[in-house]
């Protein structure tokens, strides 16, 4: 049923990722060539930007060395000075290298200096988008890396090759078990009132929504569309094209071997924090992953009365409204909410 | 000719019974009503569209132009059914009332039609009229309601943009520019300073930067002490005030750590006579 873990990573680089990859190969072709232009690759949260980096790992083995951050680095002793360095060197997550705080650029302001000091080194980087869009209104990090490569997001058709490739040919079965009636979406519906009293006189009168015919007429879900086309629309809309996310909407929409239409949960959130709590969720959303003790350390220097209880009190109002997960120590925004999440943040414009 | 059509129109003027005088009342009211309805909803639906929120705030004034308009040529037109001659003589009498003892009122209409028309200023703006200072929350077709930073309304009259000069903060945006100042002794490492309150801005959760939008910090030099002024962009006008407060304070924060210290009292007199 599932194809070995190498083959399934090339098949995934094929999904969108042509033309980054076309990027950075050309970025790196030039250095051999003697022009030197540093990379940053940009990306959503789980939209693939590690699994970019390994496959340029693959590709050229004996010249790269890869770093992966996995956590805000706090102390600018803990980037790592290789004796030996390749020519080429690949740090992923390199958004862990700042905090939003005062004295919160030192790290990054380091590397930056490393970047520009070591002229016969290549530097890839993997960043979080929102993290990038900061930082480059801040510290105007673009200049650093002059190649910008985005990973873009995959539509419908790019959507469901990617999601199926874990499958043999017709092993999925799609189930359309959900009747769209030809309804009308608003209607006037008559109660009487005070019956016995008026002898059904008097009536009153309200708007009765069709909520199932309303969102077929928003969202395009004609009856005559399949119930794969319609599965796979939603999910690239819901994940906003992102594969990570999809992935996960996927295996839980899945009852192997059946995908129901009647599974499909489109999100509709009504996100409701106070200022710290945006701020918080905003933090959680531009590091991707994070502790509640480095978002405590952020958050400290922000407002004065932080205390374990507050933090936890905002966490927990973020796990209330399940917005946030909490995958051994770090917290992330839910895979299925990670668009809503990004558009109440643009909403308030906390993400720029 | 004219004494002909002056008959007409009197005889017309004579024709009006209390019952049309009561309609009118009556559309009046209910053009108060829609239009204060119609200004709820625009402005609850603004503030679920934070981003765009002053650009649905604009439609408010406008649409209370409309709706008075439109209910005054009703009342003229289908009640009292006025020919254009008498159109024109009330037309004369309104000049004459505004000549005799209205003329404040009429001015202040006046102007309340040409700052919607000519967007002076918007509901939302931040703005500086006259002796006034504070959020646009209304614009009327007499007054604009302002709320000024000590959360006090003030009925400013229209007409002070006729005699005035108006400053908006924001013209329209949502973000608006916010100067803080910040003094500190004369042997301080300014560098350091400089630093730690370019950093206190970037990192405000108010603060809003972009290309057209940047941080600018600046470095005053006075005889006995420095002063640091900060130009940023807060994101939301409204926040103005908590971001100053919030910016100055995580400053000091760092400051006392660094130990950066605030000139003595009597030397920042010396500096603000001086100036």
């Amino acid at each position: 049923m599932v194809a070995s873990d190498e083959n399934d990573s090339i098949k995934k680089l094929v999904f969108g990722l042509d033309e980054p990859i076309a990027a950075i190969q050309k970025a790196i072709s030039d250095f051999v060539s003697g022009q030197r232009v540093n990379i940053a690759i940009l990306a959503l949260p789980y939209a693939g930007k590690s699994e970019l980096v390994d496959e340029i790992f693959k590709m050229h083995p004996r010249e790269v060395t890869k770093v992966t951050f996995s956590s805000i680095m706090d102390n600018k002793g803990q980037i790592p000075l290789l004796k030996d360095p390749t020519r080429i060197m690949i740090f992923d997550n390199c958004h862990y290298l700042y905090m939003r705080k005062i004295g919160g650029f030192d790290v990054i302001e380091e590397f930056l200096n490393m970047v520009l000091s070591s002229d016969k080194i290549l530097y890839i980087t993997t960043w979080n988008i929102h993290s990038w869009n900061y930082l480059d209104r801040v510290l105007d990090i673009g200049r650093y890396f002059p190649v910008q490569v985005k990973i873009p997001s995959l539509n419908p058709a790019d959507m469901k090759e990617f999601l199926l490739s874990a499958y043999n040919e017709n092993e999925i079965q799609f189930v359309n078990d959900i009747e769209v009636k030809k309804e009308k979406i608003f209607q006037v519906v008559k109660r009487p009132i005070a019956k016995n009293i008026t002898r059904g006189k008097v009536n009153l009168y309200s708007l009765r929504i069709n909520y199932i015919a309303l969102q077929t007429l928003l969202f395009n879900r004609t009856p005559s569309e399949t119930a794969e086309s319609t599965i796979f629309k939603e999910i690239t809309k819901i994940s906003r094209g992102n594969p990570g996310v999809a992935k996960d909407i996927w295996n839980k929409w899945l009852e192997y071997p059946v995908i129901k239409t009647s599974n499909i949960n489109t999100v509709f959130s009504n996100i409701d924090l106070d200022s710290t709590g945006r701020f918080v969720l905003y933090i959680i959303l531009s590091m991707g992953h994070i502790k509640k003790a480095e978002l405590k350390n952020i958050i400290l220097n922000w407002t004065y009365n932080v205390d374990d209880m507050m933090i936890n009190k905002i966490i927990f109002e973020m796990l209330n409204q399940d917005l946030i997960t909490k995958n051994d120590e770090y917290y992330s925004v839910k895979h299925e909410k990670l668009s809503v999440v990004v558009k109440y943040l643009e909403n308030i414009r906390l993400v720029w | 000719m004219a004494e002909v059509n002056l008959d007409t129109v009197v005889t017309g003027f004579e024709q009006i019974d209390p019952n049309t005088v009561l309609v009118s009342f009556v559309i009046i009211i209910l053009a108060v009503i829609l239009s204060k309805i119609v200004a709820f909803f625009l402005t609850k639906f603004s503030e679920m569209t934070w981003r765009y929120r002053l650009h649905f705030k604009t439609i408010i004034p406008l649409s209370k132009v409309l709706i008075y308009s439109l209910a005054v040529y009703y009342i003229f037109a289908s009640l009292f059914a006025l020919s254009f001659n008498q159109l024109v003589l009330l037309s004369g009498l309104i000049g004459a009332a505004i000549g005799i003892g209205l003329r404040n009122l009429f001015e202040n209409i006046a102007a309340g039609i040409i700052i919607v028309m000519e967007k002076t200023y918007h509901v939302g703006d931040r703005i500086e009229m006259g002796d006034y200072y504070g959020e646009v929350k209304d614009i009327g077709l007499r007054a604009t309601r302002l709320v000024t930073p000590n959360d006090e309304l003030v009925l400013a009259p229209n007409n002070l943009v006729f005699t005035q000069c108006v400053a908006s903060g924001n013209s329209g945006s949502s973000e608006m520019m916010a100067m803080l100042d910040i003094y500190i002794e004369n042997d301080s490492d300014v560098d350091l300073a400089m630093k730690i309150l370019r950093e206190a801005v970037v990192t405000s959760r108010f603060v809003y930067i972009s290309p057209t939008r940047p941080v600018v910090i600046l470095l005053n030099d006075y005889p006995f002490y420095k002063g640091l002024k900060a130009r940023a962009y807060v994101n939301d006008l409204r926040d103005e005030f908590v971001f100053r407060s919030d910016v100055t304070r995580r400053t000091w924060n760092e400051f006392y750590k660094k130990g950066i210290k605030p000139p003595k009292a009597h030397i920042v007199n010396y500096g603000n006579a001086a100036e």
